[in-house]
């Protein structure tokens, strides 16, 4: 009955942190589970706060927000410091490396990746605005709470046809990331 | 003896406009347009807002609606633009038109949307009793201007024709032939026509600014009013204090309920 | 086997309004409703179906009210601020009876209030907004596919009846994306305004048997020549003051709604039958109080959800059936406590009805839910 995943993403508008998450819910959906997209945002387009949650579970779905997290993705500090402390002590905590700087002081019960999302999307793939998809990636590679096909097909449902190519591009580096990353003493 | 055009009323119905009252006036010039047109009054629509001007959607044989205070013309859209084979027809007093449906009258201009728009100037609120609306004149009494009225009116034509209005007349009711023939005119253009019917209201405007006596409303308005045409012999001077009367604007442009349907018509045969 | 499909309550509202024929849409747009605006002008033309932006949500009902009268099927979508406008002529159509829908998507107020963050502050407002005495049908659903068959239920019972419906969502359910579950090549029952036997002295507001007057469009040939308006009117639609008259108008313009609240009112029973405390919720409240009553069952709780599916007319039978014989009826809802005084009214006096109130922009949490009924000694 509980969640098999409730994912808070975090970040700040332009970042696609919302797209992130219906891609997201509808792989959840491609892979045959229940779903809940959600989003919390300010009045800007582009800048200021923006958190989008997913729920994925086998059964049906009643409260669509994240109650308790178990995957934080964190594409700002603020939203580090705001949500960090909310995710499950066996959870995963996903940061940016060069927008979030975790203060090791400052211990969270959950795992914690600091990883070179960003940079992936501006270096390797050359656009920062697949920064959301590297991003899934991350999170994919990381906690394997869906296939990889599946990913990739809700990839597909949202992009036009001409830029899935760098999209799915950008999940694959994502996932490659996640796939290694060690989490942070 | 009926007059030709009492076909277009509803029989047995009392009026309510006063003895003096120019609106009956702008009832016949628009049905003697009619007449002229040669519409089927099943396909007639006639839309009213509130106030004396109102009523007239009552008194005529066609389709009609009263709405609410100033909400005619967007009322008219929303029925044009799903039965654009329907002739639309929006009556509107003053303060209905340019206060209240202020806003709605310059979005339906810039629309530029097959309507025909008729608003009965009286210069006031005759229905709540004579208070001043934005088309009476600075200076002018009304019941809630005791002292003179200090707003600025708006000239309606300079209104219509500023907020894109592609046809814009105006006429008075001590020239009906010429005020029909301008709503047959508007009628007939292909897009959002307003025309201005001045129309005296002894009771609530006259009685308070020294013109109660009907025939000396009518008399003024014969006095004041010159045509556009004859105007353009007059000089300056001459053209003092006077009420230009005619066509303003006569002008093609894209009609909003047919840009609409090209739309449609391009997915005709598969999504784009 | 078809795709799985992903979708926002606003774009299955969208979807609903297709499958129930609607064929015009009239708004302004307003968080958090504007993707119904969007989506409409996305797909209508492509069905050649008509979309309009106007000037301000006063407008817009204005324009769904001329769709309406010449025989379309009409609706708009709003929030909070537009509602407000859209009073003055949702009074009109319940006045001159014509069938269109206003869906209402709640977010904070009073005023400009929270335009991103849900609340459910208009449930009387929808009911009591405009100024005199008429009823009205409230429909609200929880889901986004339930967003889907309410809204094709609301054209219908605006249809039937012939009067303004609002389908009343919250920015949760508005905004919530989740599994669209409506079978591919759905087709929906649809109901049609009733027409006259007869089109010769047709009476555009004849008392029927059941209260509602059949129905001819302006515009359409004979019968049509008719005149319609916001004036206390007869059966000929023209204006009267007559005492009996008035008295009969106004008072068939609640009973045609009323009189029909068996068929009109629906409630959804979650593990009611043996429930002891019983919670009362309505759209995105309901949600977190779903939630909150499986934790508590799979705890043992005897607890169970009566969900409203219609607010108005209110379910006063039903709603009373379901709170008899209960330990406590309690109803979350994120306002001051507006509809609890619905079931205040009809609730048996020896049942406590208690009002858990929410009103800072974000849902209830379940474990609130919960904590509400420990602390009032429910549990």
């Amino acid at each position: 009955m509980a969640n098999l995943w409730s994912i808070r993403l975090t970040g700040s508008g332009g970042q696609g942190v919302i797209k992130g998450a219906i891609i997201l819910a509808q792989a959840a959906l491609n892979d045959g589970l229940n779903a809940t997209q959600s989003q919390v945002y300010g009045p800007e387009a582009r800048g200021g706060s923006t958190k989008s949650e997913v729920n994925i579970n086998k059964e049906e779905i009643f409260y669509p927000k994240a109650e308790k997290p178990n995957v934080l993705l964190s594409l700002t500090q603020e939203s580090y410091h705001k949500y960090s402390q909310d995710v499950e002590a066996n959870g995963f905590i996903i940061v940016d490396d060069i927008m979030v700087k975790c203060d090791p002081k400052e211990k969270r019960a959950a795992k914690t990746f600091s990883l070179p999302i960003v940079r992936t999307a501006r270096d390797e793939i050359q656009n920062e605005l697949c920064t959301n998809i590297v991003a899934l990636g991350a999170i994919v590679g990381i906690t394997e709470m869906l296939s990889k096909e599946a990913v990739l097909e809700g990839i597909a449902d949202n992009f036009k046809a001409k830029i899935y190519a760098i999209n799915e591009k950008a999940f694959l580096a994502g996932y490659r990331i996640g796939k290694e990353a060690q989490p942070l003493d | 003896m009926k007059a030709v055009y009492e076909k277009y009323f509803r029989s047995n119905l009392p009026h309510i406009w006063c003895a003096g009252c120019g609106h009956g006036t702008v009832m016949a010039a628009y049905a003697l347009a009619l007449e002229k047109l040669g519409y089927d009054k099943n396909d007639v629509l006639a839309i009213s807002g509130i106030g004396c001007s109102s009523r007239i959607t009552g008194y005529l044989d066609s389709s009609t609606m009263h709405t609410a205070h100033g909400r005619a013309l967007p009322v008219a859209s929303g029925a044009k633009m799903c039965e654009p084979r329907l002739k639309v027809f929006v009556f509107m007093g003053d303060g209905d038109c340019t206060a209240i449906g202020g806003n709605h009258f310059i979005h339906a201009c810039r629309r530029n949307i097959d309507i025909t728009a008729i608003v009965m100037n009286n210069n006031i609120y005759g229905m709540t009793g004579g208070q001043y609306s934005p088309l009476t004149p600075y200076g002018k009494k009304a019941t809630t201007a005791p002292y003179g009225n200090i707003d600025h009116s708006f000239d309606l034509v300079e209104l219509a024709k500023g907020a894109g209005a592609t046809y814009v007349a105006r006429g008075d009711v001590s020239h009906m032939k010429q005020l029909s023939d301008l709503i047959v005119e508007g009628a007939q253009h292909k897009g959002f026509s307003v025309i201005e019917a001045m129309t005296p209201c002894p009771t609530s405007f006259g009685r308070y600014n020294k013109t109660p006596d009907p025939a000396q409303m009518l008399q003024i308005f014969r006095d004041v009013t010159v045509s556009v045409k004859r105007a353009e012999k007059m000089t300056a001077e001459e053209l003092e204090g006077k009420i230009l009367t005619g066509v303003f604007v006569n002008r093609e442009a894209p009609e909003y309920v047919e840009d609409y349907q090209k739309l449609i018509d391009s997915f005709q045969g598969g999504d784009k | 086997m078809a795709k799985v499909k992903l979708l926002q309550g606003n774009q299955a509202c969208l979807e609903g309004a297709i499958s129930a024929g609607a064929d015009f849409f009239a708004g302004y747009p307003i968080t958090p409703s504007s993707e119904v605006a969007e989506q409409a002008a996305t797909k209508f033309p492509k069905l050649g179906r008509k979309f309009m932006q106007m000037e301000d949500e006063i407008a817009s009902m204005a324009a769904i009210i001329g769709a309406s009268a010449v025989g379309h099927k009409a609706f708009t979508a709003t929030s909070g601020p537009g509602f407000s406008l859209m009073q003055e002529l949702l009074g009109y159509a319940a006045n001159a009876e014509l069938p269109l829908v206003v869906v209402n998507v709640m977010r904070g107020g009073p005023s400009t209030g929270l335009p991103t963050l849900p609340a459910q502050g208009d449930v009387q407002q929808v009911r009591w907004g405009t100024h005199g005495d008429h009823s009205i049908i409230v429909l609200s659903p929880y889901s986004v596919t339930e967003v889907y068959y309410q809204t094709i239920r609301a054209f219908n019972l605006a249809e039937q009846y012939r009067t303004p419906v609002i389908l009343l969502m919250d920015e949760v359910i508005g905004h919530l994306r989740e599994r669209f579950d409506v079978p591919e090549g759905y087709q929906p029952e649809i109901i049609n305004r009733k027409a006259p036997e007869s089109k010769e002295n047709y009476l555009p507001f004849r008392n029927t048997e059941d209260g509602v007057p059949p129905f001819i469009a302006l515009g359409q040939g004979e019968g049509s020549r008719y005149h319609i308006t916001g004036l206390t009117h007869g059966e000929s639609g023209f204006y009267s003051s007559n005492p009996q008259v008035v008295d009969q108008f106004i008072r068939r313009l609640s009973s045609k709604i009323e009189d029909h609240v068996d068929e009109i009112a629906e409630v959804e029973e979650c593990y009611t039958e043996d429930a002891e405390i019983l919670l009362v919720a309505y759209g995105c409240s309901a949600r977190a109080s779903r939630a909150a009553v499986e934790k508590l069952r799979a705890q043992g709780q005897k607890v169970g959800l009566l969900r409203l599916l219609t607010l108005w007319p209110f379910p006063d039978k039903l709603v009373a059936k379901h709170c008899a014989g209960k330990k406590a009826v309690i109803m979350p809802e994120l306002n001051l406590g507006q509809m609890v005084r619905e079931v205040q009214r009809v609730c048996p006096s020896d049942v406590p009805v208690k009002s858990f109130t929410k009103i800072d922009g974000s849902l209830f949490t379940p474990e609130e839910i919960i904590n509400f009924m420990k602390k009032g000694g429910c549990l």
